[in-house]
């Protein structure tokens, strides 16, 4: 074998176990997770879903993580629905008006949030919803979400609609499109597997977020969603503080939490994809 | 022979300090296939662009003159309705990606309001795919997305999406420059028989001095800006009175 080949297969083999590195974790992850709570949620059988979570002392049940799923299924929904139309319709406005002074404005503002330490957001929320009316509230904690779910919606949605080719919007105009339909029909269509990326991406990271939530939601564990008015539980606060008690069960019960999670986040990716077909340029 | 399809009277256009056009004048007649010649840079799809006012997209354009289509100022009108008397198909097949064919076709007359029920719609959408000569081809694949068809196909889709406006007069610039040569024939049938049987009134843009003689009863070479000369395809082509008519038709500008 003469140097060049010896090369190019030692690039190869370098380069597939990089790429083996690279990806090894997340399957570590999958895998752990998987092992370590598909079991708990076996035990505690269909309780895991409905039943409140059990007292730390005197049992070691498992009862369920009710509290924290329906709060987490409660406040990523609010704060789907509260981002999700402010952050397309600032993106559209940014690429119909790329040079405008106030796309400049909102480019500048939410490349910075996104470098903000969500735990911020949590305590400027806290101040503004919280504190003032002096509780906690599920509201407060999907308005947290909602700020931190914005940055990322508006980003892909606003590079979605810039690399919609000039020539379909041209085309729009030809057959008669007003500049409102053009935008809806045309621009977002072509446009509209990358503006459910970044909605399933902020999704996934606001259900995935814990430090916004500690001093809004707070959570609340002995009922199942007392209403938007109310602390609630969500999973992440959950794990977050059963895994630092001392009590084993409250281990065991964060572990099945966790691969709950999981499970909600291939859920999501795989619901996204089906729903929006790809375009094919 | 009816009335023009189009006149120009000065038609100045500038985008930026640049001027493009530089005073044309020019008359389409209407029931006429007209070519537009001239070398690259000499402001043809501009001038095109002029006629349905998607020149109104670019920032920083400046037009001036009268530009009547069937006997309307186009520039005093309502702009979406200038771009709905006519339907303009590309040089690059550029067919929605996010629509079926059938969508491709039914889009223009489902938001303009020119079909009133499915059923209509239906009608409308195989009367336009059988005027762009693809009917056959996509009749049972209607829900397809059009990446599945040919480049030459995709182009027919656009013209059928154009035609389904029922527009009387069609734009076209280089429609079959990117196509290989069955599928420009198709095309050129197509536009043949809508010029014969529908009497619209077809204004193209094309390179290919063959293709002109084929196709166009008038032929108008412009170049940087102007228009150089204009007539009959056959005197133009048979006996061009302007140097750079000679040249263009030997392939030499």
């Amino acid at each position: 074998m003469d140097a060049r080949r010896l090369l190019d297969s030692l690039f190869t083999v370098t380069v597939t176990l990089l790429a083996l590195a690279a990806v090894l974790p997340i399957f570590h992850i999958i895998l752990y997770i998987t092992v370590k709570g598909l079991p708990v949620v076996m035990e505690a059988g269909i309780d895991f879903f409905t039943e409140i979570p059990p007292s730390p002392i005197r049992t070691t049940e498992l009862g369920g993580i009710a509290p924290a799923l329906a709060g987490t299924l409660f406040m990523t929904t609010v704060a789907t629905l509260l981002s999700v139309p402010i952050a397309v319709l600032a993106a559209v406005f940014s690429a119909e008006y790329p040079n405008h002074s106030l796309t400049r404005v909102v480019r500048a503002t939410t490349r910075s949030l996104l470098e903000v330490p969500t735990i911020v957001i949590g305590i400027v929320v806290f101040a503004l919803l919280v504190q003032p009316f002096g509780r906690f509230t599920a509201l407060a904690g999907a308005v947290a979400l909602a700020i931190v779910m914005i940055p990322y919606v508006y980003t892909y949605t606003e590079l979605a609609l810039l690399s919609v080719p000039r020539t379909y919007i041209e085309a729009g105009y030809g057959i008669g499109l007003k500049r409102a339909q053009v935008i809806y029909m045309i621009t977002a269509g072509v446009a509209r597997r990358g503006i459910a990326r970044g909605v399933t991406v902020a999704i996934a990271k606001a259900m995935g977020e814990t430090a916004p939530l500690l001093f809004t939601a707070f959570g609340a564990r002995n009922m199942i969603f007392g209403g938007p008015l109310e602390p609630s539980d969500a999973i992440t606060l959950m794990i977050y503080v059963f895994i630092q008690s001392p009590f084993e069960h409250w281990h065991k019960i964060a572990w099945g939490a966790a691969f709950v999670l999981l499970v909600l986040y291939l859920a999501l990716f795989l619901i996204s994809r089906r729903l929006v077909k790809e375009v094919r340029l | 022979m009816n009335g023009p399809a189009i006149e120009i009277r000065d038609l100045r256009v500038s985008i930026g300090e640049k001027e493009i056009l530089k005073g044309i004048n020019l008359t389409i007649p209407e029931g006429t296939i007209s070519a537009l010649m001239g070398p690259s840079g000499s402001g043809k799809t501009t001038l095109l662009r002029v006629v349905n006012r998607l020149i109104d997209l670019i920032d920083g354009v400046k037009v001036s003159g009268i530009v009547k289509v069937f006997g309307k100022s186009i520039m005093d009108m309502d702009v979406y309705e200038v771009r709905r008397m006519s339907g303009m198909v590309f040089q690059i097949p550029n067919p929605f990606p996010h629509m079926s064919i059938y969508d491709n076709v039914a889009i223009g007359a489902r938001v303009n309001g020119v079909a009133k029920s499915k059923r209509e719609l239906d009608e409308l959408v195989k009367w336009a795919l059988e005027r762009a000569m693809l009917w056959d081809e996509v009749k049972s694949r209607l829900r397809d997305p059009p990446w599945r068809l040919s480049g030459g196909q995709q182009q027919r889709l656009c013209l059928a999406r154009a035609l389904a406006l029922k527009p009387k007069l069609l734009l076209l610039d280089e429609p079959t420059a990117n196509i290989d040569p069955v599928n420009t024939l198709k095309i050129e049938e197509a536009l043949r028989n809508l010029r014969k049987e529908e009497g619209m009134t077809i204004f193209m843009v094309t390179h290919m001095p063959q293709q002109a003689i084929r196709l166009a009863d008038y032929t108008v070479m412009i170049y940087d800006g102007r228009v150089v000369e204009e007539g009959p395809t056959e005197e133009i082509a048979i006996s061009p009175r302007h140097e750079l008519t000679r040249k263009f038709l030997r392939g030499e500008v």
